[in-house]
């Protein structure tokens, strides 16, 4: 039986790295489980002598924006551009060369931008805001008199925190601060479903083509799986003792990442929602901002609300690096790190900064 | 009398009652009835990977000049050798195709030259202005008497009226 399995599973060639964790899930059926626990620590043996990070400071747009940056959206199909949101409720396109030159500035939220996303799919961007409206630009006209807007999602009852676009439906998912996912359909901006179970204030959302296609994370420090067909919750994770603010979804893999504001990073796999590793930590109460995976080096950075930064090995969760982003003169004590993006190469990382800025980190190690 | 046998007046069905008339929100209104396709999306499995293979394409693409020059220095000695033992042993045919070969070089110097004038126009970095190379000769300049630093601490004020500017002009027209 076993070696019909094996057969029937598609072999990558062209695959990163050497995935445990699907492993796991494969050969769960058919091993045991000391087994797969002794390739864990051997592969955990090679890959901490294999891997080091060595990232490190390499460009800093001070004054990038006139408030806290609270969002980055990184352009995944071209990796030549990304966006900033910010608190100073303008939204910011650069380019993403050596220069990292302004291409535009968004004028038309009337709060701070809490949310963005560039669609993989159509040319436009979507911007959540604490007024309350999602709104959609048009990438294309960025430069036309009239403005790029072109549509408009309204019905929140509160700032909107988090939003996610379905890979395979044209939905667009949405929550904030009155504590419900909405979902609405991108094209004719009617809301098609409410998703009703949070506590608190919504901080992230991920959607995903299999079942559970949406993954919420929220501030009364739960977890919620949800069943769309039904619009209920499939799974509630309550392993968290604290509020959690980031969230993150593996791009490759079938699991994913939340961080607490006791700073404790849990790493779950789907479909089922098990914890999968607690990530490796040395001091409490440090609240966890942001949450950034990188696709090719498969490192977890995790930014702090101190300005503490983090580099962890995703497989392992062995913490590969620690540093503290520095703050600018005038706002040396605000240099919390609210949002945190990797570019599509792996080699830049890009955070948004409490002190206005926007920062470009780079690994040492692995220049090309 | 009581009204009661009276039908329901339209008001006082007050909140049920869906009033239509032709006013709407403006957010109502029609904004893109139709959503655009990007044009670069590329095939989805190799997104991750191409973002790499761009960027080391990119990295050889700058260094190719260095590589091609150390190729035409090595096709020149080479050449050099050839002619210096040709030479020596006979043959005026054997000089022509040695011309031939250093025609060659001439060709691939020159095209060598346009690509880097090439890159140095597309690189804004790397443009130079003439302008500012040209030095003066110490002929042209003017002799100046050299300015004394003023005593005076530079004052600052967020008020035009107190400004210095202000107080002279003052001074001027009303003394």
């Amino acid at each position: 039986m076993a070696d019909l399995f094996d057969d029937l599973i598609p072999i990558h060639d062209d695959t990163i790295y050497t995935n445990i964790k699907q492993d796991y899930i494969f050969k769960n059926y058919t091993r045991k489980q000391e087994e797969v626990k002794q390739e864990l620590e051997k592969s955990q043996d090679e890959e901490s002598i294999l891997k080091t990070s060595n990232w490190s400071l390499l460009k800093t747009l001070a004054g990038a924006h006139q408030g806290w940056i609270r969002s980055i959206a990184i352009d995944e199909i071209t990796n030549k551009f990304f966006i900033t949101g910010s608190q100073d409720s303008t939204i910011k396109i650069w380019d993403l060369n050596q220069e990292l030159d302004l291409k535009t500035t968004l004028t038309g939220h009337i709060m701070g931008i809490r949310s963005l996303i560039i669609s993989k799919k159509f040319p436009y961007l979507l911007s959540g805001s604490e007024d309350k409206l999602i709104k959609c630009w048009d990438l294309e006209r960025t430069n036309s008199i009239e403005g790029c807007q072109i549509r408009q999602y309204y019905g929140h009852l509160g700032g909107i925190y988090a939003m996610s676009i379905h890979p395979e439906f044209d939905l667009l998912f949405s929550g904030g601060k009155d504590s419900c996912v909405r979902v609405w359909d991108i094209r004719s901006r009617n809301e098609i479903m409410i998703l009703l179970g949070h506590r608190n204030d919504i901080t992230t959302i991920e959607t995903d083509s299999n079942d559970p296609q949406v993954i919420t994370s929220s501030m009364d420090g739960t977890i919620r799986l949800w069943d769309l067909r039904q619009t209920k919750t499939e799974l509630c994770i309550t392993q968290h003792s604290k509020s959690i603010r980031s969230m993150k979804l593996h791009p490759n893999e079938r699991t994913f990442v939340s961080g607490d504001s006791n700073g404790n990073i849990k790493q779950w796999i789907l479909p089922e929602g098990d914890l999968l590793n607690d990530f490796e930590k040395k001091n409490n109460d440090e609240i966890i901002n942001s949450l950034a995976i990188n696709p090719i080096s498969n490192q977890l950075f995790s930014g702090y609300d101190n300005g503490k930064i983090e580099i962890y090995d995703y497989i392992t969760g062995n913490l590969l690096q620690s540093g503290k982003s520095p703050g600018l003169p005038g706002n040396e004590n605000d240099n919390a790190i609210y949002s945190s993006v990797f570019d599509m190469s792996g080699l830049r990382l890009i955070t948004g900064e409490g002190d206005k800025s926007i920062k470009i980190w780079g690994d040492l190690n692995n220049e090309i | 009398m009581t009204t009661n046998h009276r039908p329901t007046l339209e008001s006082k069905r007050g909140k049920r009652i869906t009033i239509k008339d032709s006013i709407s929100h403006s957010r109502n209104q029609p904004q893109q009835k139709s959503l655009k396709y990007r044009n670069d999306i590329p095939i989805p499995n190799d997104i991750l990977s191409n973002a790499v293979k761009q960027l080391k394409e990119e990295e050889e693409e700058v260094e190719e000049p260095e590589k091609k020059k150390i190729k035409l220095e090595e096709t020149k000695e080479e050449v050099k050798e050839e002619s210096e033992c040709e030479s020596e042993s006979e043959s005026d045919s054997e000089d022509d195709e040695t011309a031939e070969l250093l025609a060659e070089i001439e060709k691939i110097r020159n095209e060598k030259k346009q690509e880097e004038d090439k890159i140095k126009s597309n690189n804004p970095l790397v443009k130079i202005d003439n302008k500012q190379l040209q030095k003066k000769s110490w002929r042209s300049s003017t002799f100046r008497e050299k300015k004394q630093p003023s005593n005076e601490s530079p004052k600052f004020t967020n008020d035009t009226l107190k400004s210095d500017y202000h107080q002279k002009l003052l001074s001027k027209v009303f003394k």
